[in-house]
């Protein structure tokens, strides 16, 4: 058993092993918290929620790693946990605090200027309340290609969708977003 | 595999704005130290390896026996109520033969009030006394001479009227 599992192999077999448990989760967490923290953090923007988000993910991972079939790769599974975890939340937030389906960005307008953990200029304000502005799973496809830079086989891996469909969503996702910002910035 | 020359050709394609923009930072932070912190708070959490194989014997071991003790515990006390319960009384004269009749007034006789014979009025207070004692100093010598005397029957008719 490797001491420090480097690769996703090293890093089931190790999880998979009552005595190398811990180390396992360990590796996992130094080769994927930040990845998985970002992608969930772009799908609810505020740091806080993206932590309890995170949180909740990872325990998934760590009670159901002995029920990963290793149909896909294990980077694959991860972001598709991380992936439903963010959206679960969302659909819950917006009951909680009644947030209109055709203006979810609204509430990120007034908070995002006073966000502490919000520091871009313009462009990127805007940018982030556009995200918000598409419907969850759009978004989700939109920053896996985007950010993650993902290809288009391993998202349709990920979330479980056809590779033409994923084009289209990311294609239409990237023109409502130009959109937005030729729109409302100001030169 | 990250696809980034494919990504950079089909964002320029579609909008240049935002290939541009994809090559900068997105103005988002984290806390100092928040990865570094987030392994230590998840994993005291987590259930890590189980026990060493010697204490696991000891577990298997006690999931047996525990059982077993309980039903030697549960057995133990209903031995101890069975041995310990009083002895029954047939209070159904109907179920007792003459002799036994005979045996139980001979050994209870003396906690037998005579007068609560006589107000049962099981004992005719002249047909025994005046009958079958002569010379009876008083009432209990000649109801204790009765009692020797007395047919089964008429010993039945005497317990169920003390009762």
């Amino acid at each position: 058993m490797p001491d420090h599992p480097q690769s996703d192999e090293q890093i089931l077999t190790c999880l998979r092993n009552d005595a190398s448990r811990e180390a396992g989760f360990r590796a996992l967490l130094e080769k994927y918290q930040e990845r998985l923290y970002w992608h969930i953090r772009r799908m609810v923007f505020s740091h806080e929620d993206a932590n309890d988000v995170l949180q909740n993910c990872l325990i998934k991972v760590f009670r159901f790693i002995d029920q990963f079939e290793e149909r896909a790769s294990l980077y694959s599974w991860l972001f598709r946990i991380a992936s439903n975890e963010a959206i679960t939340f969302l659909q819950q937030r917006r009951k909680q605090m009644g947030i209109s389906l055709e203006e979810p960005q609204a509430f990120l307008v007034t908070t995002l200027p006073s966000d502490p953990y919000f520091d871009g200029n313009e462009l990127q304000e805007k940018l982030q309340i556009a995200l918000q502005a598409l419907p969850d799973k759009q978004r989700q496809v939109f920053l896996l290609r985007y950010y993650e830079e993902m290809s288009y086989r391993e998202i349709a891996h990920t979330l479980d969708t056809s590779e033409g469909a994923l084009k289209a969503s990311f294609h239409h996702a990237v023109k409502k977003i130009e959109r937005y910002l030729l729109e409302n910035i100001v030169d | 595999m990250p696809d980034k020359n494919a990504l950079r050709q089909e964002l320029e394609a579609l909008s240049p704005l935002l290939a541009k923009l994809q090559q900068q930072p997105d103005g988002l932070r984290v806390p100092d130290d928040y990865f570094e912190q987030l392994s230590v708070q998840l994993l005291p959490s987590q259930p890590t390896s189980r026990p060493p194989a010697a204490t696991r014997r000891t577990l298997r071991l006690k999931r047996a026996i525990y059982p077993l003790l309980a039903a030697a515990a549960v057995l133990l006390f209903i031995g101890v109520r069975w041995l310990n319960q009083p002895a029954t009384e047939c209070l159904d004269p109907t179920c007792l033969q003459s002799v036994e009749i005979q045996a139980y007034i001979n050994d209870h006789i003396q906690q037998f009030d005579s007068y609560t014979l006589l107000e049962a009025g099981t004992i005719p207070e002249t047909s025994y006394f005046s009958e079958s004692v002569e010379g009876a100093a008083d009432f209990d010598d000649a109801l204790q001479h009765a009692v020797y005397t007395l047919h089964p029957e008429e010993l039945e008719e005497l317990l169920q009227a003390t009762n």
